[in-house]
């Protein structure tokens, strides 16, 4: 890890984060910057209504990894029954 | 009636006979018998030698999979995470209650940006990948080579919103199921 960050020092995040601060920050730019991000993923950009949704989700609290797929009856009795039978094995196996 | 008892008691004295037919049908049950016996058990014995190998089979994957978690990864997770701890530190020393939300939100996709989270996302996903199929592995096992460390990067709450729009219909769709695992693992801790 030769690459230096400005995280690397305290003082260096200090004075960059207080930079930082100074610039004005709108949701538009936000956008642009969460754009940026997954362009280096290689994903298509998110649209200002999807990156609306997603915050505001997470302001009250609603994360991704909470979120469950909507499923039809027969799915879930699979997935309760798949459920089951790894809590029963993790029991057993303990 | 005085007929009935006199055979009774005289009965070892009446002529009796076997049967070619009936000693047949006796042999052939008897047959039978054994062959279902070693019926049944090469059927256990089967059962039970296949139980193994597919125990083994999980066993070696999970093994692999946690000897695949190398030192470029976990370095790259504590790099990651010490970057994320210090930006983090300094956002509460310059009070983030007179902050407004956009900025705040921009501060942060600074900082992930800054500490390379997408490089380590793209370490990650094979393992949320992995993870999701729960009957090849044994998950817990594998979860516990490195939960504790990636938990502070995947499950931060301040973040969670960042990474969020990161992986909001993202391809890589693993690092949510490593998310959600690795939620269940901290529940059942």
């Amino acid at each position: 890890m030769t690459q230096t960050s400005w995280l690397d020092s305290h003082e260096a995040a200090v004075a960059h984060m207080t930079e930082l601060l100074k610039q004005p920050a709108t949701k538009t730019s936000n956008l642009k910057k969460v754009n940026h991000l997954r362009s280096l993923s290689g994903d298509r950009p998110l649209t200002m209504a999807e990156y609306l949704d997603v915050i505001e989700k997470s302001r009250r609290g609603i994360y991704p990894w909470d979120e469950v797929e909507k499923l039809n009856l027969f799915q879930r009795l699979r997935k309760a029954w798949k459920n089951g039978r790894h809590a029963f094995n993790a029991t057993m196996r303990k | 009636m005085m007929n009935a008892v006199k055979t009774l008691s005289n009965w070892y004295e009446l002529p009796w006979s076997v049967g070619l037919k009936e000693v047949l049908v006796l042999f052939g049950f008897i047959l039978g018998m054994i062959s279902g016996f070693i019926g049944v058990v090469t059927y256990r014995r089967n059962t039970a030698i296949r139980a193994q190998d597919v125990r083994a089979n999980r066993i070696r994957r999970t093994y692999d999979v946690m000897v695949s978690y190398p030192g470029a990864i976990r370095d790259k997770v504590l790099l990651v995470t010490r970057q994320l701890n210090e930006g983090l530190k300094v956002l509460d020393e310059l009070h983030p209650q007179e902050l407004d939300a956009d900025q705040l939100d921009s501060i942060l996709l600074s900082i992930v940006l800054e500490t390379d989270m997408i490089g380590l996302l793209h370490l990650l996903d094979p393992y949320g990948f992995l993870l999701g199929h729960q009957d090849y592995l044994f998950t817990d096992e594998v979860l516990n080579t490195f939960a504790s460390e990636v938990r502070r990067v995947l499950l931060n709450q301040q973040l969670a919103s960042s990474i969020a729009t990161i992986l909001k219909t993202s391809t890589m769709s693993g690092v949510t199921q490593l998310q959600q695992q690795l939620r269940d693992h901290q529940v059942q801790r």
